[in-house]
């Protein structure tokens, strides 16, 4: 057993070792590897494999066990462990510590509380509260997310929700609360679910960002351009409605070049769409007179898009949600801004996103199994310090530039032949439109002369229909009077010579036999107007015919031109991605050689350094010494310059980790944490849970009982606390409708936290919280050492022990202010605010 | 993390790259002085020539007939006179005798058309200079110009509203600049949100609670160190500073001869505060005074509503020039539209976009100018017809920044004003 454990994880070595081999040599040194046969090691090392093969440079060592555990209850829970969860980790020897932790957390309630806050803020930017209740979406998120829903589904409810259907009408905020608007759906959905902010590419191809053209705008547009907002007036309650009918043409505003598009998504073909006949458009149709009635199109372009989005496997839509994942974790997305992807803007490793994207959706866009993926890799894991030197271990910087810039020829040359591959196709289109246009205009001609007839006709045959119409309703009137006439025959059974039941008898019985009269008129009106519509009908039909030809010809010139259509989406994707490669080997190149840049001045620095200091020893006041000095300052300058290119560099390899501001949600959750308001409130409502279901000594232990018990307990501190928490986000969070992920340091969330009664509530002492247990204290350590866990979730330096006893002693009377000082003090430190 | 940089003389840039330089724990013995974080103090004096603004916000639409374009006598004039003023030839509605005193310091613009009848959209042009649309939203101009004036070493908000009550904290006004630059509120004039030290916290306790947190900062930040770190260590320096700062919020220092001479109701209080903070230093302040929306009885609100607007704006007016202020104060009484020159049955005028106008003046445009003109009963602009751009160019010109430049969003540039429209250049100096 043991020997096949031991093989399996050599075998994986192996095939490590080729992967990495493969990735520093490019993709050809890849197709020529003999294909593994072994399996896959797991994804946490695959991505390790792909960071560690592309980095030149040095790797922080991994963060202190401190610092691993605030960051991972941070990150999968929204909150920082408590002193219990803290001892417990400390005092654990196994080695397989933190993948249990990873997991223990995982199958928490409060992650997918903490997960459905992450989502809620990405699909809703804060927005305020319009047409759907904002505790109802949460909850909502929280139920999917409780479930691990995965996320393509829970994108395609969003997406689909019918607004008039009450159960999924909760779903359906994503579009109501920007109501319903097409331009701002298009600009969201582009930026929410694909990671691209279209709108600049309304009115033109982007002014800055080449990928981004006026056709994907259109092409995203075209999903929402019959959707409207139905206002009920009745109770003023809004609704999603969509018509059957509206197409998109668009001019560019630059060029004056013009296109049509069909729904499309970023980068893929236009949407097949069904051809639906006259008069079935609708499965309710809309009436012109009644505004308020809601029409129902057969075919909706809205449920066109949530299915093409999330049943396609679609490449921006995988990457978008892998790169917020790995942001939310990591502190900084692969590729950022989130909402900004492109062959411009590459992802630090390419291929380390389209490895996560593949995965994710492969795994059935697991979301939780993906989350404790990334939380296992060792990048999640590496410490946030700057590293003391720089040269690599491995000593590769300045052998790898000469390889990547042999690679980078290469791929200047695929992005030509890329680009004229793209050049060629428009030339096509051009030329296809062209002939076709002889087409489209003879269509036209048929198209108004058939409208002509149209006109002339469609009031006979109308007056038909309406007739008919009228004729139905009249007859199921007369059915519902007979229907009426049974019931009170039965009743006048029941109540012989009843004066009221009797007379109404009469009154219908008179009602029936007018309505039999009328519909004997109505029978020769229909006959009547069915003799007038009957030529008129074929007339029209005969007229629909000519156009049959024509048609046939215009949908086989359609065909063509969405084939080359899709054509060239295909070859514009392949262009991003020959561009994608060759600004990420620029970027390469561009770290090696501020790697290389800052070893060097770092070695020079080091060498004037101890000529100094032996010159010094030699002779003070030496004219050369002053000079050597001059030379010193010059290169630490220098040095200076070369470190700081190099630490964003290196933070943006994931070469280190980075410190990352808490949400506000994090930040009020942990401070609560920290002062014990929320164990108070967990103890309440685990009291609350037993005496609703006491246990026996049979149940107390049962796992059904303790889940539903952890679950409750939760929701009830949330339900108690979310309202207090709520209280951070005007002062700390990017204005609604903003993109979340801008930080913002402000007087007014310091005084708020200095001056704010809520703050100040939380530092009085009551019960069990922290200042009640601090002022328990009578040890120093003991006391030092209670704090410093309970906020930074570490034990206290010797010198933070002595400054604490510091102000312990100096000011002994004032015990209770001082322990709300060092609370107040550790609170609103830099340790707290940042996740480190 | 989105770069969050921006161009036009903001400080962002050098915090960011002074703090980068510090992040460099290297051994080399070229870092040092972790430790000081302290804010220097804002000097008491400003400089001469720090440019502010101030806005006055006609809420619900001020009639240009019973203010700066009088047209009595005519079938749309209403009952109200026109005066003169200390302009030779300019005349106003006689509700503004105090006003009409101080006109050579101002300005009028009477060719207004934003063709927009919309309160809520009016509201959003006049101060974004821009039409609304869907998916989008430009800062406000007190966003624009507490991001592009203030000082680093500014502890005091830089973009203060004045509000009449209700409301209160941060604004959404801002859009892309960002939170550090939406409007703070002062609801009735009272102090900014949580300024007030709690009783319970003594002065002892606030001073050592923050030494505390310094010592703490400091034993973290020698790990590390980056310009978030330093920005938040700094806000709280900036709060403390702030609350050092707080009477500057506090009305009652002004002296009592000054209460009387502005009114003892809230818009002569409001103007007065509006004096106390530009001298401060705060370099955007919006006083409101409601409610203009005069469906009814146009002419007995206007009455009273101009009635209550005139003295203490003359004499906000009057102060800032004899306090040498006005030649660097940007002063612009503003609203979301006029009123209709038709007048309805309840003695009423409606919403009106077609040809208003806006009174405003300092900060070296041209004094006692009048640009454009309507037609003779006010139903149309006859000549030098403006929309909201132009005035907005015009602002950023005044205060000395060039309307044509762009912010840095996120690596995208955003024109600060709108490319189709100028700035009316006849006004600048």
């Amino acid at each position: 057993m043991r020997c096949v454990l031991f093989s399996s994880k050599f075998c994986r070595a192996i095939w490590l070792g080729l992967l990495v081999f493969a990735c520093r040599f490019g993709a050809e040194a890849l197709v020529a590897a003999p294909a593994p046969i072994l399996p896959l090691p797991p994804l946490h090392e695959r991505i390790d494999a792909v960071i560690e093969s592309e980095f030149a440079g040095p790797l922080t060592p991994p963060a202190r066990e401190e610092d691993f555990l605030r960051r991972v209850h941070l990150d999968l829970t929204g909150r920082i462990p408590t002193t219990a969860e803290a001892r417990a980790f400390f005092s654990d020897t196994a080695s397989d510590k933190r993948i249990r932790l990873v997991e223990r957390l995982l199958a928490s309630p409060q992650h997918a509380r903490h997960l459905a806050t992450f989502f809620d803020v990405m699909f809703m930017e804060r927005r305020p509260e319009k047409h759907v209740k904002t505790a109802d979406w949460q909850q909502f998120l929280f139920n999917a997310c409780l479930t691990n829903q995965p996320y393509h589904l829970l994108v395609r409810d969003i997406l689909a929700a019918d607004s008039a259907h009450e159960p999924t009408r909760v779903a359906s905020r994503f579009q109501l609360d920007r109501e319903a608007d097409p331009a701002a759906l298009t600009r969201d959905t582009g930026r929410i679910f694909f990671g691209m902010d279209l709108s600049c590419a309304q009115c033109h191809d982007h002014p800055n960002i080449a990928d981004y053209l006026q056709r994907e705008y259109h092409g995203l547009y075209a999903f929402f351009n019959r959707t409207y907002l139905l206002t009920r007036d009745s109770d003023k309650k809004a609704f999603i409605a969509e018509k059957a009918d509206g197409e998109v043409t668009f001019t560019s505003v630059f060029t004056k070049e013009t296109g049509a598009t069909r729904p499309r998504l970023p980068g893929a073909a236009q949407l097949v769409e069904p051809v639906l006949a006259r008069g079935a458009e609708y499965l309710v149709p809309p009436d012109p007179k009644n505004k308020n009635l809601r029409p129902v199109p057969q075919y909706s372009r809205r449920a066109a898009l949530a299915k093409a989005a999330t049943e396609t496997n679609h490449r921006a839509f995988n990457r978008n949600i892998v790169n917020r994942l790995w942001a939310m974790m990591l502190g900084r997305p692969l590729a950022g801004p989130v909402d900004e992807l492109h062959s411009a803007n590459p992802p630090a490793y390419p291929a380390l996103l389209d490895l996560l994207a593949r995965e994710f959706a492969a795994s059935g866009y697991d979301t939780r199994a993906f989350l404790r993926e990334l939380a296992l890799t060792r990048v999640y894991g590496r410490s946030f310090e700057l590293p003391t030197a720089f040269s690599s271990p491995r000593g590769l910087a300045a052998t790898w530039i000469p390889v990547l810039e042999a690679r980078q020829r290469q791929v200047t040359n695929d992005v030509a032949a890329a680009e004229l591959a793209v050049q060629e196709l428009r030339d096509r289109i051009a030329a296809q439109r062209k002939a076709a246009l002889p087409v489209a205009d003879e269509l036209a001609k048929t198209n108004a002369a058939i409208a002509e007839i149209r006109k002339a006709c469609d009031p006979g045959i109308n007056a038909h229909r309406d007739a008919e119409r009228e004729l139905t309703r009249k007859r199921e009137g007369k059915q519902s009077v007979e229907d009426a006439l049974a019931r009170l025959a039965e009743a006048l059974a029941k109540l012989p010579a009843d004066k009221e039941v009797t007379a109404s008898v009469d009154k219908l019985k008179a009602r029936s036999t007018e309505l039999a009269k009328e519909i004997e008129t109505a029978t020769k009106d229909v006959t009547a107007k069915d003799t007038v519509a009957k030529p008129l009908r074929e007339k029209l039909a005969a007229a629909e015919a000519t156009a049959t030809a024509i048609r046939a010809r215009w949908a086989t010139e359609e065909q063509r031109s969405w084939s080359f259509d899709s054509d060239l989406s295909a070859a514009l994707t392949r262009w991003q991605d020959a561009k994608t490669e060759a600004r990420h080997l620029e970027q390469r190149v561009e770290t090696a050689r501020a790697l290389i840049d800052a070893d060097q001045r770092r070695q020079e620095v080091e060498r004037l350094q101890t000529a100094l200091v032996q010159r010094e020893a030699a002779d003070k006041t030496s004219p050369r010494s002053t000079a050597l000095m001059a030379k010193v300052e010059a290169e630490t300058k220098a040095l200076k310059e070369a470190t700081e290119k190099l630490a964003a560099v290196l933070e943006k390899s994931f070469a280190i980790g980075t410190l990352t501001p808490l949400t506000p949600e994090q930040l009020a959750w942990s401070m609560m944490g920290a002062a014990g308001v929320v164990e108070a409130h967990d103890l309440a409502g685990a009291a609350e849970f037993d005496k609703k279901q006491s246990a026996t000594e049979a149940s107390r232990h049962d796992s059904a009982r303790l889940a539903a018990r952890t679950k409750f307990v939760e929701q009830y501190t949330w339900d108690k606390l979310k309202g207090g928490a709520a209280g951070f986000a005007p002062f700390f969070a990017a204005g609604a409708g903003e993109p979340q992920d801008a930080f913002f340091a402000t007087a007014d969330q310091a005084l708020f936290l200095n001056n704010g009664t809520m703050m100040r509530s939380w530092l009085a002492p009551s019960a069990d919280n922290l200042i009640a247990r601090l002022g328990k204290l009578t040890e120093p350590r003991a006391l030092a050492e209670e704090l410093y866990l309970s906020t930074l979730t570490r034990l206290p330096s010797n010198e933070e022990v002595i400054a604490v006893q510091q102000q312990l002693s100096a000011r002994e009377k004032d015990k209770p202010a001082v322990v709300q000082e060092l609370a107040w003090g550790l609170l609103t430190s830099a340790e707290f605010r940042f996740k480190h | 993390m989105k770069p969050c940089q921006y161009a036009c003389n903001s400080a962002d840039h050098v915090i960011a790259r002074r703090n980068f330089l510090g992040s460099l724990a290297l051994g080399t013995g070229v870092v040092g002085g972790l430790g000081t974080f302290a804010q220097p103090s804002v000097s008491a004096a400003l400089a001469k020539d720090q440019k502010r603004m101030l806005v006055i916000n006609m809420h619900g639409g001020l009639s240009q007939l019973e203010s700066w374009d009088p047209k009595p006598g005519t079938d749309t004039g209403g009952p109200f006179r026109a005066i003169p003023t200390s302009v030779p030839g300019l005349h106003i509605s006689e509700l503004l005798p105090h006003t009409a005193k101080v006109m050579h310091h101002l300005a009028v613009v009477r060719s207004i058309n934003t063709k927009n009848d919309d309160h809520g959209k009016g509201s959003y042009m006049m101060l974004t200079g821009r039409r609304k649309m869907p998916g989008q939203s430009y800062p406000e101009i007190g966003a624009v110009v507490a991001k592009c004036l203030d000082s680093s070493a500014q502890s005091l908000p830089g973009h203060i509203r004045i509000t009449a009550g209700g409301g209160g904290g941060r604004s959404a006004d801002s859009a892309y600049l960002g939170p550090k630059y939406a409007s703070i509120s002062l609801d009735g004039g009272k102090p900014p949100q949580n300024t007030t030290k709690p009783e319970t916290l003594t002065d002892v306790s606030l001073a050592e609670q923050n030494a505390f947190r310094r010592l703490a900062n400091d034993h973290f930040l020698s790990r590390r160190r980056t310009a978030m770190t330093d920005a938040y260590v700094q806000s709280y320096e900036q709060a403390l500073e702030l609350m050092k700062q707080r009477e500057v919020f506090e009305l009652s220092k002004e002296p009592e001869k000054d209460h009387d001479r502005y009114g003892k109701h809230d818009f002569g209080r409001h103007c007065l505060m509006a004096r106390r903070l530009l001298e401060n230093g705060i370099s955007f302040v919006q006083v409101s005074h409601s409610n203009y929306d005069t469906h009814n009885e146009n002419f007995n609100f206007h009455f009273e509503q101009v009635g209550e607007f005139d003295k203490p704006f003359a004499t906000l007016i009057t102060d800032l020039h004899e306090r040498g202020m006005l030649e660097n104060t940007l002063v612009v009484v503003l609203s979301e539209f006029g009123r209709t020159p038709r007048i309805n049955q309840y003695y009423g005028r409606d919403h009106w976009g077609r040809a208003w106008s806006v009174c405003l003046g300092g900060a070296g445009l041209q004094r006692g100018a009048i640009i454009g003109a309507t037609n003779a009963n006010g139903t149309e602009v006859k000549e030098r017809e403006v929309d909201c751009g132009h005035l907005f160019h015009t602002y950023l010109r005044a205060l000395g920044l060039s309307s044509k430049s762009s912010f840095d969003v996120a690596g995208r540039q955003v024109l600060m004003a709108d490319p189709a429209c100028g700035p009316i250049k006849e006004l600048l100096a």
